[in-house]
């Protein structure tokens, strides 16, 4: 099929939904199904007005017609500009092809690089998410129900504040204690434990530390106030009911910050996953992660369809991992993003 | 020693393990800023010295990326907090059946890896300009900026809506019965309500557009901002002038917090005095009748 | 300036629920008229859809012989006093009373003389500076009243205003809002579910249950004369004794009941063979002799200094309920103790059962 079709059909789907979904309001309405005024009686016509163009350039213009775009482009075959459009631009899976098997040319059955990389992606990412919520569930559980206000108060700006240093200096000052004659080897080294430095870097014991470190806080806050909510009463008719203490956190306040767990163990996997500081801060040159492998798709092998399929391959671990949150923990979408 | 000190000492432990893991790195790499070695270190320490500060004052794509970044997050603030509150109020009053389809989609970019939206904003603007002429459109600033609205508009609504959530819609409609128009009671009753919501959407947006990179890098094109910048001098190697940048926004920022903090004492004080006002008008009140 | 509002055939339904049903009357101007009913009778639908909020399905509403199908809440000769009252928190109460004046576009200087004017109305002269949240409850009352009258209403609509306050206060904030609707001589529409503040306040009174208005008269005649189950029950305490009509003559029928016949007034006029319910007030059944009688066990009394609560259960299993006053708390029956009751004809309506 011929990709020419592709922008014009792309561009006036999210169009032709709403008009669908206008239509049968107003059918509703007609029927007497709905009732009350109506959208510009309610807000005006300038009100309504801007409501509408807002919120129509955020949503088509921002936010579903670039994802759109660049699904389209991930199924097109990379050309000069001269022949896009041409006979040769067709619609073609050869880019997902090359993320499982590699060049055409080259002689390995599969793209074991990219496809090992993905992978180690997923699972690193999985265990940093682990290892977060390990990490953060006692705080946040001493901040929302042992700690006093003004306690939690200060503790709530301590966590912020690391948090609007940006990603990459975070990631450069666990360089600065990892590299090879970096803090962490000086020590070492003087206190005699070992005899040569060791590269921290090149083992990505540095990548992981960092990956761990970069996004706790976006664990803490889910974790916090959803245990915050909890009645205190709970734990301790739970207590006088003589259940030990690991008990009542796995059976009754668990089960009821829920939805903050899920929340944050969410915005952790897909930040992680997604994460392209730390990688390329403190990843050695063999080191494995997949999106600084998306990036060098645009910005090194300026192939841009090849990067489009790499990103929406990723794209959909996210929305996997979500799917498979919400199902684990019978939650709503609305629930996961407050 | 009973099992309730050894429970507090544990605690204890754990809360200087944990505030170490937070704050160890930062503090590390603060002190190397103000040493003489070359490499950031901190011991031996060489000696102190304000040089790297010199340094990176004077570095010229520092300067024209805090520059962009600058103007990047003002055009951030601009577009997100009117699409935040756009998206919020039509969550009340979208067509029941498309609701959740509509959450789903506005709340999407929340949940998206910063590269997709990078990536897919740059092959869409450029196609989109391309097609249509508006060539200009396609620039860094401008993509990087539309960029990051894709989600921070999305932070912004969320902090609309839970603002609204506790909104007594009885309010607009005792502006119209008492005679405004539907453009009144916006301007006089629903923006004055949200004031707040709009401060701190607008200072959330700012913020996370400054510190954002993944979204950026992409997006930015021939352009740099300062996180772009500090991004190509870090992967050069290290020198303590980057240390020095961490310990300026780390200053910046604990200086925002305090200010912040007390601002926000004020606040409280007034409102407790508020409080007890009206308990002392309803005191006398029962003394009267 | 006030205006008469004429309610023709309003029906407002919500879906396949209709919240009301075919309502038609005709509001006096000048009237203090209450909407009585139990939550979810329609009452506050009506005042919504005389403010404008709501639109009628059918029917029509006029105020001034205008008719408003078309007009804006903002474009409408009324003011609303919400139940909430919805004071706006992001201004001084000075501001929140003229709020009404600053969207017509009034000059500053008018409306600070307004804002003095109306404070020192509803008796807050020197509050015009202060926040919302500064306000005891009553204070708050009395600016929701200001704000409202500041736009010089025709008609004036109150929706339970008084509900969030305690019970002293309530009463009274009755007196005060009467005095005040005597004053400012408009047309004043309360919805309430209390009838302690409907019969007190109002001129006229419109008894409403399942959106259908039951019955509509001044509180005298719809306590005294009511004209069907639902107002003789919602209205006031009632003793309700079910049967059949035996015998209809004179405006007068005999209602054969568990007790035996009793008679009472027949104001619909209940052929022989009809189901009816015969009611009697607590008050107007005596201890000792009557034209009709019938005897029971005191279960129950309590005595209240002026008045004595007794509490009776006849020999069929029904619960009776007799109000002692004056001279008779005296002999008030002791606990256990057999009593004959009697009541006279004429305080006794027979209605049909609702």
């Amino acid at each position: 099929m011929l990709a020419s079709v592709g922008h014009p059909f792309v561009i006036a789907l999210p169009f032709v939904v709403a008009a669908m979904f206008w239509y049968i309001a107003r059918r509703e309405r007609a029927l007497g199904l709905i009732q009350g005024p109506t959208f510009f009686q309610r807000n005006g016509t300038a009100i309504g007005v801007f409501l509408l163009v807002a919120v129509m350039f955020w949503a088509v213009f921002l936010i579903v017609l670039p994802q759109l775009f660049m699904v389209e482009l991930s199924f097109r075959p990379k050309l000069p500009p001269s022949a896009t459009g041409g006979p040769r631009d067709v619609y073609t899976l050869q880019n997902y092809h090359y993320f499982l098997f590699g060049s055409p040319t080259s002689s390995a059955e599969w793209n074991v690089v990219h496809i090992k990389a993905f992978f180690l992606t997923i699972f690193a990412s999985i265990m940093v998410t682990l290892g977060n919520f390990a990490l953060c569930y006692p705080i946040a559980f001493y901040m929302a129900q042992v700690a006093g206000a003004a306690r939690v108060r200060f503790l709530l700006l301590l966590l912020i504040t690391p948090y609007w240093v940006n990603e990459i200096l975070r990631a450069f000052a666990f360089r600065v204690i990892f590299s090879t004659s970096g803090i962490l080897n000086k020590i070492l080294l003087g206190s005699g434990v070992i005899a040569d430095p060791i590269d921290f870097l090149g083992l990505d014991i540095g990548m992981y530390a960092g990956l761990g470190y970069a996004y706790l806080l976006l664990m803490v806050f889910p974790l916090y106030n959803a245990v915050e909510n909890l009645p205190k009463s709970q734990i301790e008719a739970a207590r006088d009911l003589g259940a030990p203490w690991w008990h009542i956190h796995l059976f009754v306040v668990m089960p009821f910050a829920k939805p903050g767990i899920a929340s944050g163990c969410t915005l952790v996997f897909m930040l992680t996953s997604g994460a392209l500081a730390a990688p390329m801060v403190l990843g050695g040159p063999r080191s494995l992660w997949f999106t600084p492998i998306v990036y060098d798709r645009f910005y090194q092998a300026f192939h841009w369809p090849q990067g489009s399929a790499y990103a929406f391959i990723l794209l959909l671990t996210c929305v996997a991992f979500v799917m498979a949150v919400m199902r684990i923990g019978k939650l709503s979408l609305g629930e996961i993003t407050r | 020693m009973t099992s309730h000190t050894i429970r507090r000492a544990m605690v204890g432990l754990y809360l200087v393990l944990f505030f170490t893991y937070l704050f160890g790195p930062l503090v590390i790499m603060s002190i190397t800023a103000f040493n003489t070695s070359p490499y950031p270190a901190i011991m031996p320490f060489e000696g102190f010295t304000l040089e790297w500060f010199r340094i990176l004052f004077n570095d010229k794509d520092m300067i024209i990326g805090l520059h962009n970044s600058l103007k990047i997050g003002v055009l951030v603030v601009l577009i997100s907090v009117p699409c935040g509150l756009a998206g919020a109020m039509l969550m009340h009053q979208v067509y029941a059946r498309a609701r959740s389809f509509y959450y789903l989609i506005v709340v999407s970019p929340v949940l998206t890896p910063g590269v997709i939206i990078g990536i897919s904003t740059v092959i869409f603007w450029k196609d989109f300009t391309a097609t249509t002429g508006a060539s200009f459109l396609y620039d860094g600033i401008i993509l990087a900026s539309l960029g990051q609205s894709s989600f921070i508009s999305a932070y912004c609504m969320l902090i609309f809506l839970s603002r609204l959530q506790r909104f007594d819609r009885a309010l607009e409609e005792a502006g119209l019965d008492l005679g405004a128009s539907n453009a009144q009671v916006f301007w006089h009753i629903l923006v004055p309500y949200l004031r707040p919501a709009f401060l701190s959407a607008a200072v959330l947006a700012f913020l996370s557009s400054f510190e954002n990179y993944n979204t950026t890098t992409f997006a930015i094109l021939a352009e740099k901002t300062l996180t772009t910048v500090l991004a190509g001098r870090v992967r050069q190697g290290s020198t303590p002038a980057i240390s020095a940048l961490a310990v300026t926004i780390i200053a910046v920022t604990v200086a925002g917090t305090i200010i912040y903090e007390l601002v926000k004492r004020r606040e409280d004080a007034r409102k407790a005095a508020t409080m007890r006002r009206a308990q002392d008008a309803e005191r006398l009140e029962m003394a009267a009748t | 300036m006030t205006a008469d509002v004429e309610l023709d055939a309003l029906t407002v339904r919500f879906g396949t629920f209709t919240a009301v049903d075919k309502a038609s009357l005709r509001i006096g101007e000048g009237e203090f008229f209450s909407f009585l009913g139990p939550s979810g009778c329609g009452k506050t639908t009506i005042l919504r859809a005389i403010s404008g909020f709501i639109d009628p399905s059918e029917g029509a509403i006029r105020i001034g012989g205008q008719d408003m199908r078309g007009i804006g809440a903002n474009k409408r000769p009324t003011a609303l006093i919400f139940q909430s009252l919805a004071l706006f928190p992001m201004m001084t109460v000075a501001e929140n009373i003229t709020y009404g004046l600053r969207v017509r576009g009034v000059s500053k200087a008018v409306r600070a003389k307004k804002a003095d004017e109306l404070l020192n109305l509803v008796a807050l002269g020197d509050q015009g500076g202060k926040k919302v949240d500064e306000l005891s409850g009553g204070q708050r009352q009395r600016v929701a009243i200001a704000r409202a009258l500041a736009v010089e209403p025709q008609v004036l609509l109150l929706d339970e205003p008084l509900s969030a306050l305690d019970l002293k206060l309530r009463q009274h904030m009755r007196n005060e809002l009467r005095a005040i609707q005597r004053r400012v001589g408009i047309t004043f529409i309360y919805i309430t579910h209390d009838q302690g503040e409907a019969l007190t306040m109002s001129d006229r009174i419109a008894v409403m249950n399942a959106g259908r208005i039951e019955q509509v008269g001044d509180g005298r005649s719809v306590y005294t004369a009511p004209r069907t189950a639902f107002v003789a029950g919602f209205v006031g305490e009632n003793n309700a004794m079910r049967g059949k009509v035996s015998l209809a003559a004179d405006g007068f029928a005999v209602v054969e009941t568990p007790l035996g016949p009793f008679r009472g007034t027949n104001p619909l006029g209940l052929a022989p063979g009809a189901p009816a319910v015969l009611f009697v007030r607590p008050e107007a059944l005596h201890i000792g002799g009557g034209e009709n009688i019938c005897e029971a066990t005191t279960t129950e009394v309590a005595y209240e200094g002026n008045l004595t609560h007794v509490g009776l259960r006849t020999d069929a299993g029904s619960h009776l309920l007799v109000l002692l006053g004056g001279g008779e708390t005296r002999a008030a029956p002791a606990l256990g103790a057999r009593v004959g009751l009697g009541f006279a004809a004429a305080d006794a309506t027979v209605l049909p059962p609702g």
